[in-house]
């Protein structure tokens, strides 16, 4: 699991998108949330979360150099020196959609698919769970740990 | 000289003027000395358990949080060589380098694991198949788990040119590529010469792929070597465990899997094993009758015996855990198809199922049945391979090649008469197996037989027994010889026993080949009887049947899963 501390785990985040400034790491699990699956290639890296109300694989955390926002709202974004935009597919029977971070060489795509009803509090506990993390400060950490540069 | 026990049972043998060879100088082996054909563990097995367990202590100190720092120089010497193979880059070798790491695709592996796995399947190899399954699974399983554990990035101040996915460590791709080759080596190249070759050709690709990954930077060092320990050693080291070429032969000419090559190092044993033994020296050893023979290695030997070194020609039979396997098996598939032909139970281990064989020869001589008589049987390898020494049959030959007289007929079916008197049953009765010498019949191969065997187990007896002879004759004139020394009720209720399944496979093929329904024309001479069925439902047969169907259920699941988790599907 990327946890958003610096390490070899969150970095290979950064090597798979080397232009992104931000990745997307897990800040901590809400109650009834668990992570599902990490996969990292060049070029993007994505990973899933299961939810006991939302169900398997209910939000898709996707990081990749760019994304296509044309026609998503701006909303209030939650880390410096990122916009979010969000794009809602559908509000009833389920509420499914994207949400996306936009930064400096980057694109964090947040994608959910919830039950009606709990949608509200299953929406925010996504975005407790999911922050950005520098790569300033992961590439600071790895030169400490073992000299190297990210 | 012979020993007492020998010296006696010559004397009153049936098979009266036979040699009897002596046994002198043997020797007892001391505590801690290797059996003569010792399994031990070779220096490169040796090391690889070393290099094995170095991996292992990395990636539990890396899971227990001690992070990189312990490999920190490790990780600057991966460095260090991928800089260097970086200064190697030209616009002439990267796109070469692009196309070799395709060697290293998902559909490159993928191809090449249904290729192996279909051609095991059309060559009927199933535990190789079994085991290529069971060991992909295994190392798959184990890179992937190793990776999350370790979770290393790739290489650092290298520009990555190439694909990748996942953690670095170990090299997936690198292992995939190596198991599948592995795989190929070891279940389809004949062992020898053959495969020495093909360890060379194999080695093309992976050293390919190799430098392919090191060049795009793709890898480090590290990674490509444990992947190489992961994923060609530990196939090695499962495919010489568990589908030794000695027992498990990869053979494109056609023969008998059970039988053994006895040349080289276990011929060299065996003679040790002889001398040391059973005070023989083997002068030379010659493989016979193995067409007759699917359960064991028949062999004729010529040894000098005594300190005059008087030569004589023995019979020894060689067997091997490959024979206990096989018995199992066929045991199991018997008892739940007809739930009666087999009632005993399989044997523990291989020196059990050579200690009865002597046993049994022992016991049949015992109750005057003209039997070869055993020598006794030497150890190989402990709890591996046993051979049994009996004395040879010099001068006599199969029924089926002598001539069948009615004194033949009469002394054969008296023999059955006489292991009815005693309890016994010979379960193997066919022409390979009664001998004729001097017109006196001798029965041999009693391996199958057993004390205190059911009523209907002796009455299949006499009917493959009068098969055995009509074959010879015609069923008129065995029925008529038959009533001298059998009730006409006894021979009724043999016929009626018998099946086409309870006749040895090697007497049908020839009451096939001869063509007069033998065993119609001997039930239309005997009184009629209704057939004896031959299915016996039991608690024991039901619990089998169930088990095998549930155990065939969960495993068409698991294969299911293995095949997708093994990269398969």
């Amino acid at each position: 699991m990327p946890e958003c501390e610096a390490g070899g785990r969150l970095a290979i985040l950064a090597q798979a998108v080397p232009s992104a400034s931000m990745v997307p790491c897990v800040r901590e699990m809400p109650v009834g949330w668990s992570f599902a699956a990490l996969h990292v290639e060049a070029g993007q890296a994505r990973f899933w979360l299961d939810s006991d109300r939302a169900g398997l694989r209910a939000v898709e955390v996707e990081l990749a150099p760019a994304c296509d926002t044309t026609g998503a709202s701006s909303v209030d974004p939650e880390e410096d020196g990122a916009r979010r935009f969000q794009r809602l597919l559908s509000i009833t029977p389920r509420f499914s959609g994207a949400t996306y971070d936009v930064f400096d060489g980057g694109c964090v795509t947040y994608r959910y698919d919830l039950a009606e009803g709990a949608h509200i509090a299953l929406h925010a506990d996504l975005h407790d769970a999911v922050a950005l993390f520098s790569r300033q400060a992961l590439a600071v950490e790895l030169r400490e740990d073992l000299g190297l540069d990210l | 000289m012979a020993t007492t026990q020998g010296a006696a049972r010559s004397e009153t043998s049936a098979v009266a003027g036979l040699a009897v060879v002596s046994r002198t100088g043997r020797r007892r082996r001391p505590s801690g000395e290797a059996p003569p054909l010792p399994h031990p563990i070779s220096a490169s097995g040796w090391a690889y358990l070393a290099v094995a367990t170095g991996i292992l202590a990395a990636w539990i100190l890396l899971y227990l949080g001690f992070g990189s720092r312990p490999f920190e120089a490790l990780v600057r010497f991966d460095v260090t060589i991928l800089q260097a193979i970086e200064g190697l880059r030209s616009d002439t070798l990267t796109p070469i380098m692009l196309d070799l790491h395709a060697l290293g695709s998902q559909w490159s592996v993928r191809g090449l694991r249904w290729a192996t796995l279909l051609a095991l399947l059309a060559l009927r190899r199933f535990r190789h198949l079994a085991v290529f399954l069971g060991v992909t699974l295994v190392v798959t399983a184990v890179v992937s788990t190793s990776s999350l554990i370790v979770g290393r990035l790739r290489p650092l101040e290298v520009e990555i040119i190439g694909g990748w996915e996942g953690y670095s460590h170990p090299s997936a791709p690198v292992a995939a590529l190596g198991l599948s080759l592995m795989g190929i080596l070891y279940t389809l190249v004949p062992g020898g010469v053959w495969r020495n070759r093909a360890k060379w050709v194999t080695g093309v690709p992976i050293v390919a792929l190799v430098a392919a990954r090191l060049y795009l930077g793709v890898d480090h060092p590290s990674d490509i070597f444990v992947a190489v320990v992961i994923g060609m050693a530990v196939p090695v080291v499962a495919f010489r465990l568990l589908t030794p070429s000695e027992i498990f032969p990869i053979s494109y000419r056609r023969g008998k899997a059970a039988h053994l090559d006895v040349g080289g190092r276990r011929g060299e044993a065996i003679g040790l094993a002889l001398h040391q033994q059973l005070g023989l020296t083997l002068l030379d050893m010659q493989p016979v009758g193995l067409d007759a023979s699917a359960g064991s290695t028949p062999l004729l030997l010529r040894v000098s015996h005594g300190p005059e070194a008087v030569e004589s020609a023995v019979f020894a039979k060689l067997y091997a855990r490959s024979h206990l396997r096989s018995d199992r098996w066929y045991k199991l598939g018997r008892a739940i198809l007809y739930g009666r032909l087999e009632d005993e139970g399989t044997f523990s281990s291989v020196r059990r199922l050579v200690e009865y064989e002597d046993y049994l020869l022992r016991v049949m001589g015992d109750a005057g049945l003209p039997v070869p008589l055993s020598y006794g049987f030497v150890e190989i390898t402990p709890e591996r391979e046993y051979l049994i020494v009996t004395e040879f049959l010099a001068g006599a030959t199969q029924l089926d090649q002598a001539e069948v007289d009615d004194g033949v007929i009469d002394n054969a079916l008296e023999l059955v008469r006489c292991m009815w008197d005693a309890g016994l049953a010979h379960r193997d009765l066919k022409p390979a197996n009664v001998m004729v010498r001097d017109g006196k019949v001798l029965l041999i191969d009693v391996a199958f037989a057993t004390v205190r065997p059911t009523p209907w187990r002796q009455a299949v007896d006499l009917t493959n027994m009068m098969l055995t002879l009509a074959l010879g004759s015609s069923a008129e004139r065995v029925y008529e010889r038959a009533r001298r020394v059998f009730e006409p009720d006894e021979i009724a209720e043999a016929l009626a026993a018998s099946r086409s399944v309870t006749i040895p496979s090697d007497l049908r093929r020839r009451l096939r080949e001869d063509g007069r329904n033998l065993p119609g024309q001997l039930r239309a001479l005997a009184p009629t009887r209704a057939p004896i069925s031959i299915q016996l439902w039991s608690i024991r047969r039901i619990a089998l049947t169930l088990a095998v169907v549930a155990s065939g259920a969960a495993a068409v699941g698991l294969l299911a899963f293995n095949l997708r988790t093994a990269g398969l599907l």
